[in-house]
């Protein structure tokens, strides 16, 4: 279980007042260590319930969970934790520089190297231009990176950043996703949630999808967008050899004067180059295909298509 | 398991804690009113209350030229308010006993008597200002002189009234007596405005000795007084 | 340790809200009016200012109880702030602790400054006793107690809902010396219960008022001046012991 940096079982909240619907439904997740897991899904999927969860700031209805070996409720196991909350909203009073030396005080940081880690994290993050200034003047993009800084101040082993991305300009999420590649290769886990899916792909090696609730998949992110189809693109084809074709390969359609061709097995890939060739046809292209993440998503939820805004009725 | 335990020491504390706060209650309320310490409402604002009023009831009576019955009406019940707020207010009772003394007697006498059940042993002023209403203007003497004991058991009573207790039990009062008293509060007193009531009835006294009275020691003493307080 | 960590950093955060200065710049401005009104007071204006002085204290010292008692915890919980600090090795009763002894400190510095001044413009008069500053010291405490009820209000209700039932309770309190009266009067055994158990379990606040006396230079015995400040220290960890009991199992959603 060592090997593990978050484990649940069973893990489930239904929420007072919430109807009786369940905000999480038998979560049973295994999180390995060094790893970028992206934990996706539509809003109010039970993201956020599930990092909430992991943190002990809320209770299970039922089901236990543990982070890095030790059950969620014993206080001890956060000081190797960091979180980023969504849409975080910061003690706006304080400077950069106070808001993370804070921080630092509560980990019982030595004075030294709290000032040490303090000027590390404003470098990392590039704030060390604005640390006297009040996070009341924050941009959004700021107050993003200084909540990362905020979550590494004790070198925690185990990160949980909820949606650290969205709402950001692309400069802004370029930022965030080079920050998050640095601190990945300090060899610490990071426990991601998004439904961006673009920087998902960009950044995990691991996704979990959620949907309602329950956990519909989960597994390496390369392994799981891997296909066996291959694209084979050709011309100079007749009707008649089309025809012949078309009973062999799994799709194909017209593209100006090329052909092209969906095989469903790289096994039959040549034999359809061959028929090509026997046929007196051209071959142009061979290409293994590989779903993109939004494609695997939309299936795994099963939606025709994805609006990351759109609401679960209540 | 040990988190149960916790919990349960919590509320066991809590409820030690709340069976505590009945005989620290009780002993409060039991030092409060041995020390005289009553309650009043507004707020724990009580006292800026009665100071508004205060000034309120000042301000009145200084535009008021005349104390008519009406105006001396008025008064008494405003400082019956200001002294239901804040019943230690000795000037209150004091200013009051002596406005309403000429129009109102019995007036004066229900708030004097008032300040000086609200603050026993607290000021000579009260009771003396009591008896000499009672003597001069009820006639009632025996009131008179029961106030006038209560004022000699102060400390700070000053010997004239002493004098003039000693008299008062055994003779009726003259222009003489009421001028000594009058001159009495006239230099006592701290506050301009007993002051300046003092020195209307002394006005009035000496005015009247002088018209009326053949005793030529009396009538030089009013004249030398007239002078003193026209300077 | 982590308490103090917590307490201090929002005492700081309460201290850049300047707000709180301009009260107590009211106030001292509200005492210095007060002498004004000698002229008008028929040689009263010591008691007068006195009065003023105290009640003014009074009043924006427990102004700034119910404003910050019953913002402190609520805006941590409104602005999710807490969720950062939870997820940190900082305990539940730790942060309570912490947030109730950031109202105590700001109360204190503003009951001092408030204090302070007055005392100052007092001995230029050349009124100043010492019982003044027992009067100061149990507005203080009643200030204490009322942050301590708006933090436990503010465990489960808004920031603003907290902040009105502790002004109520305020009322309350200055009322219930008037409940043993009136249940000596009620012939009936349930309502005279009900009035005991109103009497014991609102704060008495009338207690901390000892302004009347200390005005008029009367005795106030030492012991009970102990005896409430105890009472407030009591009733005060009640509160907090509550609150940490809600706040133990309160999802931060």
């Amino acid at each position: 279980m060592t090997s593990l940096a978050i484990k649940t079982e069973n893990l489930t909240k239904v929420y007072r007042g919430g109807r009786g619907t369940k905000a999480l439904d038998n979560l049973n997740l295994e999180v390995p260590v060094n790893q970028i897991y992206g934990f996706l899904g539509p809003n109010a999927a039970g993201k956020t319930t599930t990092i909430k969860l992991l943190l002990n700031l809320i209770a299970p209805t039922s089901g236990r969970a543990w982070v890095l070996g030790k059950e969620v409720s014993e206080t001890d196991v956060r000081k190797d934790l960091g979180f980023l909350p969504e849409n975080p909203y910061f003690y706006e009073d304080l400077s950069a520089e106070e808001f993370l030396d804070f921080f630092g005080k509560i980990f019982h940081i030595p004075r030294r190297d709290r000032v040490n880690k303090v000027e590390q994290l404003l470098t990392l993050v590039g704030l060390t231009e604005e640390r006297k200034q009040i996070l009341r003047r924050f941009s959004r993009g700021m107050l993003q990176r200084i909540g990362i800084a905020q979550a590494l101040i004790n070198d925690p082993k185990l990160i949980f950043l909820d949606e650290p991305i969205t709402g950001l300009d692309p400069m802004g999420r370029k930022e965030i996703r080079n920050i998050i590649s640095k601190v990945r290769a300090e060899g610490k886990t990071i426990f991601f949630c998004s439904h961006v899916l673009h920087d998902v792909e960009l950044m995990c090696d691991h996704i979990g999808i959620l949907c309602e609730g329950r956990l519909i998949t989960t597994g390496k992110l390369d392994e799981l967008l891997a296909t066996k189809e291959v694209e084979i693109s050709a011309e100079g084809l007749r009707g008649e050899a089309l025809a012949k074709l078309e009973g062999r390969v799994k799709k194909l359609r017209k593209e100006e004067n090329r052909i092209i061709f969906d095989v469903e097995e790289e096994a039959l890939a040549d034999e359809v180059v061959g028929l090509i060739k026997h046929y007196g046809g051209k071959r142009l292209s061979i290409v293994p295909k590989k779903e993109s993440l939004e494609d695997f998503f939309l299936k795994a939820i099963g939606r025709e298509e994805y609006k990351p805004d759109e609401r679960r009725e209540k | 398991m040990a988190k149960i335990n916790r919990k349960k020491l919590a509320i066991l504390i809590l409820v030690c804690l709340v069976i505590l706060l009945v005989p620290c209650s009780l002993t409060i309320d039991k030092v409060r009113v041995a020390a005289n310490l009553s309650e009043r409402g507004a707020l724990g604002f009580n006292n800026l209350m009665a100071d508004v009023l205060w000034v309120e009831t000042i301000q009145y009576m200084g535009e008021a030229k005349k104390i008519t019955d009406e105006i001396a009406t008025t008064i008494y019940q405003k400082i019956e308010r200001i002294t239901d707020l804040d019943p230690h207010f000795i000037m209150a009772y004091r200013l009051a006993g002596l406005t309403l003394s000429n129009k109102r007697p019995e007036l004066s006498i229900r708030i004097l008597s008032k300040g000086l059940e609200n603050n026993p042993g607290a000021s000579w002023e009260i009771p003396f200002y009591a008896g000499v209403i009672s003597y001069f203007r009820l006639e009632d003497y025996r009131g008179a002189v029961r106030y006038l004991e209560a004022a000699t058991t102060h400390p700070e009573c000053p010997d004239f009234i002493k004098r003039f207790l000693a008299r008062a039990t055994t003779e009726v009062g003259s222009y003489k007596d009421a001028l000594l008293l009058w001159e009495g509060i006239y230099e006592e007193t701290e506050s301009p405005t007993e002051r300046g009531i003092a020195a209307r009835h002394l006005i009035r006294l000496c005015s009247q000795i002088m018209e009326i009275s053949t005793d030529r020691n009396l009538v030089a003493k009013a004249k030398a007084i007239l002078r003193k307080i026209s300077e | 340790m982590n308490i103090w960590t917590i307490g201090v950093n929002s005492f700081k955060r309460l201290m850049r809200s300047k707000i709180l200065y301009v009260m107590a710049v009211f106030c001292l401005i509200t005492i210095a009016y007060a002498s004004l009104y000698g002229t008008l007071t028929a040689g009263q204006e010591g008691k007068l200012m006195k009065d003023v002085g105290l009640a003014g204290i009074a009043a924006f010292s427990i102004l700034v109880a119910i404003l910050v008692g019953s913002t402190v915890v609520a805006k941590e919980i409104e602005s999710k702030t807490i969720q950062i600090l939870l997820a940190k090795p900082v305990k539940k009763h730790e942060f309570l602790l912490g947030e109730f002894l950031a109202a105590a400190l700001t109360i204190l510095m503003m009951t001092a400054i408030m204090g302070v001044g007055f005392l100052i413009i007092v001995a230029i008069k050349g009124i100043a006793t010492a019982a003044l500053v027992n009067g100061v010291v149990l507005v203080f405490f009643e200030a204490i107690l009322l942050a301590s009820i708006a933090i436990f209000f503010s465990t489960f209700f808004s920031g603003m809902v907290a902040s009105v039932f502790t002004f109520i309770i305020f009322v309350f309190g200055h009322l219930t010396y008037q409940l043993p009266f009136l249940v000596q009067r009620a012939g009936n055994v349930v309502v005279k219960f009900f009035g005991n158990l109103l009497y014991f379990a609102l704060p008495n606040l009338q207690y901390f008022n000892i302004r009347g006396p200390v005005a008029h230079n009367l005795n106030v015995p030492g012991s009970m001046i102990f005896a409430v400040i105890v009472y407030g220290l009591l009733y005060s960890s009640i509160m907090i012991l509550a609150s940490a009991l809600v706040f133990k199992s309160k999802d931060f959603a």
